[in-house]
C-alpha cells in the first residue's frame, strides 16, 4: 500500500506532469467525451497511487499508465470484445484520396471525432500511434495484442481514417452547397438591425 | 518481403523518425528507398501522419485537470488508510462535533457565527491531520449542489466569483450541533479550499467576528460570512493557501 508521503512526493507529481496530457488525448479519442476523458485520466492516476509501487521497472510507468487507462475504458464500457471488423482489402478500390493539405485544413476536433468513429480494433492503436510517444511494440504491450496485429491494425486503421475524413469533408461540402450554413456574423447583424 | 508487407511495416513507422533504427522498420525503410513508387507513397504517408499527429497533439487537457489529479490523490491518499478503519474516521468527526454539542448543551450558550467558524476551523484541522474521505466526488458544481440538496444538506449556495471559476472536486456532509453542514471542495491551480455551509437558522448571533475578513484559526486561513439564508466558512487546505483566489 502506498503511503501518504509516497503519493504526495515529487515523483508522483512529475509522473502526472509528464503524462496527463497524452493520457487525456488518448482517453478523449476513446470516449469522445471530455468529462469521461477527465475521469479516465484521474482514475488511472488513482490506480497508480494505489498500485504503482508494485511496478518494479519504473521505466515502464508510461506503458503501465496507458494500459491501465485502456482497461479502465473497456471496463467502464463493459464491452464484449467482439467488434465488427471491416476487411479493408474488400473496400480498397473505394478508398478516397485525402492528402495532408486537406488534413491541415481540418481542426483537431474533427480529427478526434474521426478517430472516434473508427472500428474499435483501430481506434486505440491509431490514437496511440498519433500521440507519437509509443513505438508499435509498446502499443502492442499496452493493448495486449501481438506486434503483427498492431502493425496490421495501424495499416488498416489509417485507411479507414482516410475514408472517414474524406466522408466528413464531403458531408461539409454538401451542406455548404445546400446553403444550410449561414455565416454567424451576418445572422447576428441581421438580428441586431431588426 | 513484398510491397504490401513493406507498406504494412512502414505504417507503424512514426513520421518523427523515432522508429528509424528499429530493425523491422529500418529494413522496410531501406527497401522503400530503393523503390521510387514506395518512396513516393512513404513520403505521402508521412505527410498525412504528421498532419494528423499535429492535430491530435494540439488537444490540450482542461487547465485544471493536473491540479485535480494531484488534489484527488491528496484527498484520497488518506482514504486508502481510512478505508481500512473508516468507522474511526467517522467516529473522530462525530466525536469532535459531539464534544462541542455537549459543551453547548451544558452551558446552553447560543451558537454564534464565531463559534461556527472556530468549530469548522478546528474540525478541518483534525480532518487535515487524520485524513478524510469525500462522500461524493465530481467536477461539476451543479451536480455537487444537486447531490447535497438531495441529501437534505445546504446546497443552494450562491458561490462567490472566485469559487465559481474554481474547479470543484467533491463534497462531504458533516453534522454540527444537529445541523447538516455541506463541505464543498475546490481546487484552483495548485491550491485548494473548502467551503462549509450551514443554514443560517443554525446560528443565533452573527456578531463576534468581522464577516469577510480573513484570519488564521487553528493554523488555517479562514473567512466567514453569511447571506440571507446560509452561513459560510471558507478554509484553506494548508496554512499557506491564498484564500483571496477563491473569493
Amino acid at each position: 500500500m502506498a503511503t501518504n508521503s509516497e503519493r504526495a512526493n515529487p515523483e508522483f507529481e512529475q509522473l502526472v506532469g509528464d503524462h496527463y496530457q497524452g493520457l487525456y488525448r488518448f482517453a478523449l479519442s476513446l470516449s469522445q467525451r471530455i468529462a469521461e476523458a477527465e475521469d479516465l485520466v484521474q482514475q488511472t492516476f488513482m490506480r497508480w497511487a494505489e498500485k504503482g509501487h508494485q511496478l518494479r521497472e519504473r521505466a515502464k510507468a508510461r506503458t503501465w499508465l496507458y494500459t491501465t487507462l485502456y482497461r479502465e475504458f473497456l471496463g467502464g464500457q463493459r464491452r464484449v470484445v467482439r467488434f465488427p471488423h471491416t476487411e479493408i482489402e474488400e473496400a480498397e478500390h473505394e478508398l478516397p484520396v485525402i492528402d495532408s493539405d486537406t488534413v491541415n485544413k481540418l481542426d483537431a476536433k474533427s480529427i478526434i471525432a474521426a478517430l472516434g468513429e473508427l472500428d474499435e480494433n483501430y481506434k486505440a492503436p491509431l490514437t496511440l500511434f498519433y500521440l507519437q510517444d509509443h513505438a508499435y511494440h509498446e502499443i502492442a504491450e499496452i493493448l495486449d495484442v501481438p506486434i503483427g496485429t498492431v502493425m496490421s491494425r495501424l495499416s488498416r486503421g489509417k485507411e479507414q481514417l482516410k475514408k472517414k475524413l474524406a466522408d466528413s469533408k464531403g458531408r461539409a461540402a454538401q451542406i455548404r452547397a445546400a446553403g444550410n450554413i449561414i455565416p454567424f456574423e451576418t445572422e447576428r447583424r441581421k438580428a441586431a438591425n431588426e | 518481403m513484398n510491397k504490401e508487407e513493406i507498406k504494412m511495416h512502414l505504417a507503424s513507422c512514426r513520421p518523427c523518425g523515432a522508429d528509424d533504427h528499429d530493425p523491422v522498420i529500418a529494413e522496410a525503410l531501406a527497401k522503400a528507398r530503393q523503390d521510387a513508387e514506395l518512396a513516393k507513397w512513404l513520403a505521402q504517408e508521412h505527410k498525412f501522419d504528421g498532419a494528423v499527429a499535429a492535430h491530435v497533439r494540439s488537444i490540450e487537457a482542461p487547465a485544471c485537470l493536473r491540479a485535480r489529479i494531484l488534489a484527488g490523490a491528496r484527498v484520497c491518499q488518506p482514504a486508502a488508510r481510512w478505508r481500512r478503519r473508516v468507522w474511526l474516521a467517522a467516529a473522530a468527526v462525530v466525536m469532535a462535533f459531539g464534544a462541542v454539542l455537549l459543551r453547548e448543551q451544558f452551558f446552553t450558550k447560543p451558537a454564534t457565527l464565531l463559534d461556527y467558524r472556530n468549530d469548522v476551523a478546528s474540525t478541518w484541522q483534525g480532518m487535515a491531520r487524520d485524513g478524510f474521505d469525500l462522500d461524493m466526488e465530481h467536477g461539476d458544481v451543479m451536480k455537487v449542489k444537486a447531490w447535497l440538496v438531495e441529501k437534505g444538506a445546504p446546497g443552494g449556495a450562491e458561490l462567490r466569483p472566485g469559487l465559481q471559476t474554481a474547479e470543484p472536486f467533491g463534497c462531504k456532509i458533516i453534522d454540527w450541533r444537529g445541523h447538516k453542514v455541506s463541505m464543498m471542495c475546490f481546487g484552483r491551480n495548485e491550491e485548494e479550499a473548502h467551503l462549509f455551509i450551514v443554514s443560517r437558522d443554525a446560528i443565533r448571533e452573527m456578531g463576534g467576528i468581522e464577516q469577510g475578513r480573513m484570519e488564521q484559526v487553528s493554523g488555517y486561513p479562514v473567512i466567514a460570512w453569511t447571506d440571507g439564508t446560509q452561513a459560510y466558512v471558507l478554509v484553506g487546505h494548508t496554512s499557506e493557501t491564498d484564500l483571496k483566489e477563491f473569493l
